[in-house]
């Protein structure tokens, strides 16, 4: 489930899951796009296929003014203390259009680009080194007043976030952190126990927003819109957890270029049909648009939709611990791998959708591409040779094979639709199977407690892939459901986290892969490079796409860059 | 007075019953707000075991309950296990909401219900009466859920219109606000008002073939004043009785409106506090429901005062 997943909850046992799962941050997310120029051709296609250009990425000058008017999901409740527990998707676009990390992310591709940092390295494996860029400063409000950011902010905030203890979501990103320094105002040294490159992906993620001091010890903590105090672009208007909220122009913004919008709207939108009715009626200004609604909405004038490949960071598949029967048999997932229709499961998952099929990651930055994976047994098409094999596997490993796929009835396309289709999918080849349905919370805890066979899992990780990898299959990784051990694929992980020198680490991320697809501990990988489609209005300029994921979980993973979007009048 | 008094009193034991009966049934769901809370993070499980300590979730039933009842005698309805908001706040934000959802629809289920079933009834095997039991019919047969989603996807079709979709206080834009409530309200209405209608309906024939009715008819009495005077006030009772009971049913039904229509009321906050196992929003929140359903049929009893003299004995 994407991490955001108790947002999700409240709304979405609903056909368009991933549709709304979009809107929530494209409201921030496809907004994101703002930053940096060039087109939106930046994301590697998995199969030689281009994602489209946004439309508004027009090249002309860009004007201030206007006010830009979003949707957005799955937002309903929590608070606005970023830094702690998973806040909802547009808790952390307030806070990323108010507030920076040290590194943003780039909405073209995905990766993080330096955002309070001006320049940053690893001087030795065990030390991230980085300056501030000169003349950040706060909001000009209490009780910052405009004063400068610094170090002993950065560090102030990093400590915070890494905080031992469970209410701090993001402190195990910071595990291998043995100390954070400032040794003057501008520069902010880490310390590492071991080699972590991925720290960099860490302190780009939604939740390291840095905050002064002064503001947690007025607040308390963040919790409160009232502690939306940061060093962003815009400064917060309003904002509360049931209808939305605004943020407005930072008239003092240190950095030059934008931000060029007077404002951003959010508005708290539960049911995907009334976004789309929103958008239809003008009441919004960009919208991810679910596949099914696409008709309704490019008959609309002054609205451009945009197609783009976004990368999709869920780990998806059908797995279960291999340490018990019968998963313990690599026969059984052997078979299970092989029976899996990749290209039908994707038709129900994404309904009328442009994708291809991915295995283990579905990001071009990372994953394998499609074109390599279309090859080989469980992916290729037709399934004759594959389901044959599949029968052979099964009955050699004693046929009869029952199994009970755990899912739920919330966010049904994550899981009771696929659910059913996997079910279809392994009885053609002889296993006997049932369906263990309960609500969302329910199957978490048994997925959790590992009381399950098989489930049609779906966690998500952050903007790095070591976090998937290393949480999902390293040995000690804490949510390896599947009881995966494996020395060689441990190595892997300590080899990339060791390694700075971007194509040789995705190579060992690509081989991590490969053991995985070999090993199988989630016996069916069935992930897909999913097309999205960016509904925007023309006179919304400055939109990249290419680095943001068709969900808001994923998106909300990434920063919220507002500053560079535009408008014309 | 006494009687009041009484009725008032017997409410303690009710809402304990409620009480009781929810932190119980809450708990026998699996999974707990932890689970949520630290969804797919890499939180060690002596770490998740700690959180759950912290928030007492490791406490015995009998001490949690204990605790809980006494804060809420205190008025303290205590905190969200998922938020950390006050969630006596957080009732009081959304209240607005769903108090006027649910007022409008029962008016508006009122009246349509009583006067259709009345003119039902007068016209009985008319061709009003036909039509208006056959409208009933329909109106029974379909989802409100339905309808509602039609009421917000045709009109942006059709004519590029959606209602405001962030809550506007009548004190601040009645326009807007009936714009954004009327329709929810008459479309939620409109299953209670059929039922009311028929149950109207069924209860003035009843009354219009009593003896004192064919009396008053022989003593020249006209027939609006015999509707007026003595049918409708003995044809309410079990009307009114009726309607009592569905203002449960009723509250039960904002969940879905405010779903559709974007009301960040009641329903949709208890909705997702049962989807989080946030324990105290849901008791508190059934609590102020069983209060308010309560209190309604008090005011149900008493209106068989005036409807009834007799039953003041």
């Amino acid at each position: 489930m994407p991490r955001s997943a108790s947002p999700f909850i409240r709304s979405v046992s609903r056909r368009r899951f991933l549709a709304g799962g979009a809107v929530t941050a494209v409201g921030s997310a496809a907004l994101i796009a703002g930053c940096g120029g060039g087109n939106s051709k930046g994301a590697a296609s998995p199969s030689g296929i281009s994602p489209a250009a946004s439309p508004s990425e027009a090249a002309s000058t860009p004007q201030k003014g206007g006010t830009l008017r979003l949707p957005t999901i799955f937002a309903s409740g929590g608070n606005f203390d970023v830094q702690k527990f998973v806040p909802a998707q547009y808790t952390a676009a307030v806070w990323r259009t108010c507030g920076n990390g040290l590194f943003t992310i780039d909405p073209k591709t995905g990766n993080p680009i330096p955002d309070l940092v001006d320049t940053w390295s690893f001087p030795d494996p065990l030390t991230f080194v980085a300056k501030l860029k000169p003349g950040a400063k706060w909001h000009n409000k209490p009780p910052v007043n405009g004063r400068a950011v610094t170090a002993a902010d950065v560090k102030f905030s990093l400590e915070r976030i890494a905080t031992n203890d469970p209410a701090f979501v993001r402190h195990s990103d910071y595990d291998l952190v043995d100390r954070f320094e400032a040794p003057d105002d501008q520069t902010v040294r880490i310390v590492l126990k071991q080699p972590f490159v991925p720290l960099v992906s860490a302190l780009a993620n939604q939740q390291a927003v840095i905050v002064a001091p002064e503001v947690i010890q007025k607040f308390g903590d963040l919790s409160s819109a009232d502690a939306i105090i940061g060093s962003g672009p815009f400064i917060l208007d309003h904002a509360d957890t049931t209808q939305g909220g605004a943020v407005k122009r930072n008239p003092d913004y240190w950095e030059k270029g934008g931000p060029y919008l007077d404002g951003i709207q959010w508005t708290i939108v539960n049911d995907p049909q009334t976004i789309l009715s929103g958008f239809q009626s003008g009441k919004f200004d960009m919208y991810q648009v679910a596949t099914i609604d696409l008709p309704s909405v490019k008959g609309l004038s002054g609205v451009t939709v945009a197609h783009y490949l976004a990368p999709n960071n869920f780990l998806q598949g059908l797995g279960g611990p291999i340490d018990k029967a019968p998963l313990n048999d690599i026969r059984v997932r052997q078979a299970i791998n092989l029976a899996i229709d990749r290209k039908g499961l994707g038709n129900v998952v994404y309904p009328g959708g442009d994708f291809q099929p991915a295995a283990v990651i579905a990001n071009p930055a990372w994953g394998i591409p499609s074109d390599a994976l279309l090859t080989r047994p469980g992916f290729r098409q037709p399934k004759d040779a594959d389901l044959a094999d599949a029968k052979k596997l099964v009955a050699a490993a004693g046929g009869n094979i029952e199994l009970t796929i755990t899912t739920t009835s919330s966010f049904p396309s994550f899981y009771l639709d696929r659910a059913q289709a996997y079910k279809a999918q392994l009885e053609a080849v002889g296993f006997k199977v049932t369906l263990d349905t309960s609500d969302y919370t329910s199957f978490k805890s048994k997925e959790t407690n590992k009381r399950f066979q098989v489930d049609t899992l779906s966690p998500a990780f952050a903007t790095d892939p070591d976090s998937l990898l290393s949480g999902a299959f390293s040995s000690s990784g804490a949510r390896n459901y599947f009881s995966y051990s494996s020395k060689e694929f441990d190595d892997y992980i300590a080899k990339e986290r060791a390694e700075s020198d971007p194509e040789k680490r995705k190579q060992i991320i690509l081989e991590a892969q490969e053991l995985l697809l070999k090993d199988l501990p989630v016996a069916g990988f069935a992930n897909w490079y999913v097309y999205s489609d960016l509904a925007i209005r023309d006179n919304v300029k400055g939109v990249q796409l290419g680095g943001i994921g068709p969900s808001g979980a994923q998106a909300g993973d990434q920063s919220f860059q507002a500053k560079n979007i535009w408008m014309t009048s | 007075m006494k009687y009041l008094a009484r009725r008032c009193a017997l409410f303690i034991p009710t809402l304990l019953l409620v009480l009781c009966l929810v932190f119980l049934l809450v708990r026998l769901i699996p999974g707990d707000v932890v689970t949520l809370l630290l969804n797919d993070q890499n939180v060690s499980p002596q770490q998740a075991a700690e959180f759950r300590s912290k928030l007492g979730l490791n406490d015995p039933l009998p001490v949690q309950f204990v605790h809980y009842v006494a804060d809420v005698a205190r008025g303290d309805f205590g905190h969200s296990l998922f938020t950390g908001n006050s969630v006596w706040s957080d009732v009081l934000d959304r209240l607005p909401v769903t108090a006027e959802l649910a007022l409008l629809a029962a008016v508006f289920t009122l009246l349509l219900g009583i006067p259709l079933g009345v003119l039902s009834a007068v016209y009985q095997d008319r061709p009003l009466d036909h039509g208006l039991r056959v409208t009933a019919i329909a109106g029974l047969s379909l989802p409100g859920f339905w309808l509602g989603t039609l009421a917000i996807a045709m009109p942006a079709v059709w004519w590029h219109y959606s209602p405001p979709l962030t809550y506007v206080s009548p004190f601040d834009n009645l326009g807007d606000n009936a714009r954004q409530f009327l329709v929810p309200a008459v479309i939620m209405s409109l299953y209670f008002a059929c039922i009311l209608m028929r149950m109207t309906r069924s209860a003035m024939l009843e009354v219009l073939r009593n003896d004192y009715v064919r009396t008053a008819r022989a003593k020249g009495l006209s027939e609006q004043v015999l509707i007026r005077r003595h049918v409708i006030r003995n044809g309410l009772i079990p009307v009114v009785t009726l309607f009592g009971t569905q203002v449960a049913v009723l509250l039960g039904g904002t969940v879905i409106f405010e779903q559709i229509f974007n009301l960040q009321g009641i329903g949709s906050y208890v909705f997702q506090a049962v989807s989080q196992r946030d324990y105290p929003a849901i008791q508190s929140v059934n609590i102020l429901l069983a209060l308010a359903v309560l209190i309604v049929n008090l005011l149900v009893d008493c209106s068989y005062v005036y409807l009834d003299p007799r039953t003041q004995g």
